[in-house]
């Protein structure tokens, strides 16, 4: 199961990696235990401590103070005129992609309550997929996968969900 | 903020307040890794946590100031409880107790 400790960020490696690997490598493979490190891993990409980040900037690793600064405090995340651009043109070239989809497929007979589910909540979709532009932007590439991926999950459920109920 | 002037409310741990709450006590009789942790949590406790909610909650510890990691011994760092966690399990088990007390005194009168 020691493979599992990839899932998790490399600062959180760097400081319990040695120790964890240590203790999970003599257990035998178990679901509950899988999730659980799993459940762990979301939980250390997610919500960082803040002794894994400091200990990051005594080893000068990536950040300066006034940088982290800049960016968690005054004024977000260094989103520039660009960033807007792309991200704008992310949800509105989406939508309305999705816009002439159901237009197109309306002229189809019967009734297609997934399809019809997705189509509607397509804009959420790609919201989602613009906050690599702004939100997360200085994220880890592998933090925005996590971050990202994690909300397009939970919406393609929740999707799914009123497809199911307007069946 | 000097974190030794910090009381420290283990609910803000969330769903890892239990977990630290174990692991505050395991620590209170000598500093342990984290396989003796969970040994000595399945033995007092009869509750074993996996590794993910160990690790957790042992980083959120430390964080906070509550334990201090020691010297490596062999590839596992034995962790210890420091001054502000021996408050905060202190303040902690001190709640509960009078919890205890009130519940067990409205058994008797029942």
């Amino acid at each position: 199961m020691t493979w599992l400790l990839k899932l998790y960020p490399p600062r959180w490696r760097r400081r319990y990696g040695e120790e964890f690997r240590a203790l999970i490598a003599p257990q035998p493979f178990s679901i509950t235990t899988a999730i659980d490190i799993i459940g762990g891993a979301l939980d250390a990409w997610t919500r960082p401590q803040s002794h894994l980040t400091r200990a990051a900037h005594t080893e000068g690793d990536t950040i300066m103070l006034a940088r982290l600064m800049k960016l968690d405090c005054a004024r977000g995340p260094e989103v520039t005129a660009g960033d807007g651009l792309k991200g704008a043109a992310v949800i509105l070239g989406g939508s309305f992609a999705a816009l002439v989809v159901t237009y197109l497929l309306r002229q189809q007979p019967g009734e297609h309550p997934y399809r019809m589910a997705f189509l509607s909540n397509a804009w959420l979709f790609f919201f989602v997929i613009s906050m690599r532009y702004w939100l997360v932007k200085r994220w880890s590439a592998r933090a925005q996968a996590v971050y990202i991926g994690g909300l397009l999950s939970v919406i393609g459920g929740m999707t799914l969900l009123a497809g199911w109920l307007g069946r | 903020m000097n974190r030794r002037d910090q009381s420290v409310d283990l609910d803000e741990f969330g769903r890892f307040a239990e977990p630290a709450l174990l692991i505050l006590i395991s620590l209170a009789d000598g500093p342990k890794h984290g396989y003796a942790i969970t040994e000595d949590i399945a033995t007092f406790a009869d509750v074993r946590f996996g590794p993910g909610t160990l690790y957790a909650a042992i980083a959120r510890l430390e964080s906070r100031g509550l334990i201090d990691a020691l010297d490596a011994d062999d590839r596992r760092n034995p962790y210890e409880l420091t001054p502000v966690g021996e408050k905060a399990l202190r303040a902690r088990l001190a709640s509960i107790q009078a919890v205890a007390r009130v519940g067990q005194k409205r058994l008797a009168n029942a």
